[in-house]
């Protein structure tokens, strides 16, 4: 066990520059901050001498390895907009979209289990089915386009919840919550269900086909026999082994969540990581568009070991042969 | 383990009672944040599209700072409702030679941290703002010295005669040089720097709201300043102010849709007719000092993404000429800004110096005569050639172009569409390596001789149209005293330019403000919302 973590975290290194160095390399076809920061009206004069402050006339190569450098040392650089230390940008930012995050992921393990147990157990219900059309359609409607009318919907017609930004929030020092105050639920609740809405889709599938796979499997069928109920065989036997593919996809999901969070945060305005990065992106702020690249690469591989070690405290298959 | 789990959910499912628990639960909560929450306090909430980066009133120069600037601090001399300059901080001036002038201070004015307002305060600021390294160093390029005569008497001398003094005056705004000393912000800081100073995030002025919080990107709040000395002029009567970026378009217009904003100064065309329909809001409108036109290269010898070989087709002032006949900005109005622009055929907005009905009038749509000018010209089968056009810069830019397109092609030029975000577009433009493109230009200074210079003597806008007769004249007129002198000059411009074809001018944006209902709001040529005036019943 202890080597697969070795194993992983050396795994996990070799990602990060991989990705710091791609996203490096895209960057240097993006457009120059020197316009974004300047404005219109500059002179030529001012943008070359703008470029020489900021590095950007050195070769690549040099520029990659002081990136790295500084990276490994925990100096993320300054955004080139407001100025601001990236590292502080991002512990201010990112107990948005991890409260956003959290809310959705429970929502969807909830919802998405209970209704796919629901429909691999019932299977011919017509509830089943109006659950499935449903659930394909969460998979196939644009997270944006969802928001939009959700906002729509219950934010104007309807009046019940804001239409956008984060309320409510209480400042605890280290963390800034919005979930103390109701405020705060009630502008984190439309788009936490908006984001939900696709991983939702697709849990109730998964968990569906797991738990279709398993009731026909031999245990299950000898269970029966002995005359356990359907419910003992449900919870007990049925839902314990589909988990093992469920926490593998859900940790992706997770790292999906967060990665994807930048539609939701768009459409809601919603103050967290996935913002900042579209910020960025408009602004040529290339600071922070590196940083948040390697953050969420290190955030899929960190979710990812995670998966990995508690699958093997789940499935003692996997314990005993690990 | 998971037996353990499992028993336990079987536990939660089973049990009656708690099932009938969670449920009236679940609904109690879900009542509660579904009933809508008290009304916030009496505060004006205003939408924006991006936040401001600096709150330094020297540091960046663009509309966006000048909204947030605006409410908490103030120059010598502000302007009225039309635009002219009216006494602020200075409570009346001479003029008794051409170079100098003198200022006399209003008493009893207190910064909002409680500071004195005096001549060292005008001194100091007048000097911060003409630093090599401040954003705001055009409004004072032609003071020579400034002196305090005494605690409120202040003299100004000029390098030379300085029409736009009073107008430009209104946009230095005050700071207090303790409060600055204090605080390390001496110096005004280039945007280009990229150190963050403590005036970027605080403010200090004598204006008529005061800061309260600042969380950039998210909220900025200001408070009503009961001690403005103004508030006997002005009928402003907002108790506090929320400023929201919301940078997606449909995002802004839902929430002031939902009644969580009173003003919205950006709304896009297409958004506009659900709003008006809306009982609770209304929208006016004004023309935006801000002009859309075609630009041509004529600075290179020969045009890098046309097929002409060996000479540049705008040099020859027929084939401008041909682009500006080719093109109907009254079909444009009506087909892609919904009747919101109002055509126009000279580069100068209405209400600025040099401008008349006359000069702004288009000439008929005529692919014909297009075509024939284009033959005379030695391009009977036409040429073809790339525009660059932003795509998220002006209203319906990309939309504008594609129609653009199309115009032209009947007369045989065949277009390439570049359509490009604006931060990829401005670099092309400024670079000198755009052929053809499609630009917006306004004026920070209300000045009409600010835009004639950036586009028909130089700039970074400029494609490379020279005259020295309007070069002269532009000359004149930034040395001209008599208002009405000048604006004889300035209109002499704007003809020379017209009859030359230097730009081919497509329309003047139309400002559309979408407004709550009980909100009495004149709509300013420079999208910038007065709150001095802004009452709500």
């Amino acid at each position: 066990m202890i080597s697969k973590i070795i194993g992983r975290l050396t795994q996990t290194v070799f990602v990060l520059v991989a990705t710091s160095f791609i996203s490096f390399a895209i960057f240097s076809f993006s457009p120059d901050p020197a316009d974004s920061i300047l404005g219109e009206n500059a002179t030529i004069e001012d943008r070359e001498n703008l470029r020489k402050e900021l590095g950007y006339d050195r070769p690549f190569v040099v520029q990659f390895l002081d990136f790295i450098g500084r990276f490994g040392q925990g100096d993320f650089g300054k955004s080139l907009r407001t100025n601001e230390r990236v590292s502080d940008l991002l512990i201010d930012r990112a107990p948005a979209t991890l409260e956003l995050v959290l809310v959705s992921t429970v929502v969807t393990m909830i919802v998405g289990i209970l209704l796919g147990i629901y429909t691999g157990t019932h299977r011919h219900s017509r509830i089943s089915q109006f659950i499935l059309s449903f659930s394909l359609l969460g998979v196939s409607v644009p997270t944006f386009l969802l928001g939009l009318l959700a906002v729509f919907l219950f934010a104007v017609h309807l009046d019940w919840l804001p239409a956008s930004s984060r309320a409510g929030v209480v400042d605890l020092g280290f963390w800034s919550t919005g979930l103390l105050t109701l405020e705060g639920w009630r502008s984190l609740l439309l788009p936490s269900l908006v984001h939900s809405v696709f991983n939702i889709g697709l849990f109730i599938r998964l968990v569906r086909a797991d738990v279709l796979e398993i009731r026909t499997s031999d245990y299950i069928t000898f269970a029966r026999a002995r005359g356990l109920s359907e419910k003992v065989i449900n919870y007990s036997h049925v839902l314990p082994n589909s988990l093992t593919p469920i926490i593998n996809i859900g940790a992706l999901n997770i790292g999906g969540l967060i990665a994807f969070s930048l539609i939701t945060e768009t459409v809601f305005q919603w103050p967290g990581l996935g913002l900042m990065f579209v910020q960025a992106i408009q602004f040529s702020d290339f600071p922070i568009m590196s940083v948040y690249f390697v953050l969420i690469a290190f955030t899929f591989v960190f979710l990812n070991l995670l998966a990995d070690i508690l699958v093997g405290v789940v499935d003692p298959r996997i314990r005993r042969s690990g | 383990m998971f037996g353990e789990v499992g028993k336990l959910l079987k536990g939660i499912t089973m049990g009656k009672k708690l099932k009938s628990l969670a449920m009236s639960v679940v609904l109690g909560v879900a009542l509660a944040v579904v009933v809508n929450s008290a009304d916030a306090a009496n505060k004006f909430r205003f939408g924006l599209t991006g936040d401001a980066i600096s709150l330094d009133p020297h540091r960046r120069l663009a509309a966006v700072e000048a909204i947030f600037l605006r409410m908490a601090y103030e120059g010598l001399t502000t302007m009225d409702k039309n635009q002219e300059p009216i006494p602020a901080l200075a409570e009346s001036w001479q003029h008794p030679e051409p170079n100098r002038w003198l200022f006399k201070l209003r008493k009893n004015v207190k910064f909002h941290g409680g500071e004195t307002f005096d001549a060292e305060d005008v001194v100091f600021t007048l000097n911060r703002a003409g630093e090599k390294a401040s954003g705001y160093k055009i409004f004072v390029r032609s003071f020579k010295s400034v002196k305090a005569i005494d605690s409120h008497n202040v003299e100004i001398l000029t390098k030379r005669p300085d029409a736009l003094l009073l107008n430009n005056l209104a946009s230095v705004f005050i700071m207090d040089s303790e409060w600055s000393k204090k605080h390390g912000v001496e110096h005004a800081l280039s945007p280009r720097n990229p150190k963050k100073v403590y005036s970027d995030s605080a403010m200090n002025g004598t204006g008529p709201f005061r800061l309260k919080s600042r969380k950039p990107d998210v909220k900025t709040e200001y408070v009503r300043n009961g001690n403005w000395w103004g508030w006997n002029s002005f009928p402003g009567n907002l108790g506090a102010i929320v400023i929201r970026p919301i940078g997606n378009a449909a995002t802004r217009v839902a929430t002031l849709l939902a009644g969580d904003l009173d003003l919205l100064t950006e709304i896009p065309v297409q958004d506009i007719k659900q709003v008006k329909s809306d009982k609770r809001f209304t929208v006016k409108s004004t023309a935006h000092i801000r002009t859309i036109f075609l630009s041509f290269n004529t600075r290179a010898e020969e045009l890098a993404t046309s097929n002409v070989q060996g000479k540049n087709p705008f040099r020859d002032i027929k084939v401008r000429q041909a682009v500006n006949v080719a093109i109907n900005s009254d079909l444009i109005k009506k087909k892609i800004m919904r009747n919101l622009s109002i055509p126009t055929a000279t580069l100068v907005p209405p209400g600025l110096a040099g401008y008349s009905d006359k000069l702004a009038k288009r000439a008929e749509t005529n692919s014909d005569l297009a075509r024939k000018l284009l033959t005379s010209a030695g391009y009977p089968n036409g040429f073809s050639v790339r525009l660059d056009c932003p795509n998220n810069r002006y209203f319906n830019d990309e939309a504008i172009c594609q129609a653009v397109v199309s115009m032209l092609a009947r007369i045989g030029i065949k277009i390439s569409l570049n359509a490009l975000p604006k931060d990829q577009w401005a670099p092309l433009v400024i670079r000198k390596k755009s052929d053809f493109y499609l630009a917006g230009f306004g004026t920070p200074t209300n000045d009409s001789l600010f835009m004639a210079s950036h586009i028909f003597r130089g700039g970074p806008f400029h494609g490379g149209y020279k005259n020295a007769k309007i070069n002269q004249l532009l000359k004149s007129a930034a040395g001209e005293m008599n208002m009405s002198k000048r604006a004889g000059m300035l209109a002499s411009v704007f003809e020379i330019a017209k009859n030359e074809s230097a730009i081919a001018p497509i329309h003047y944006q139309v400002i559309n403000w979408a407004v709550a209902k009980n909100v009495q709001i004149n709509v300013d040529p420079n999208n910038i919302p007065d709150f001095r005036y802004i009452v709500v019943r």
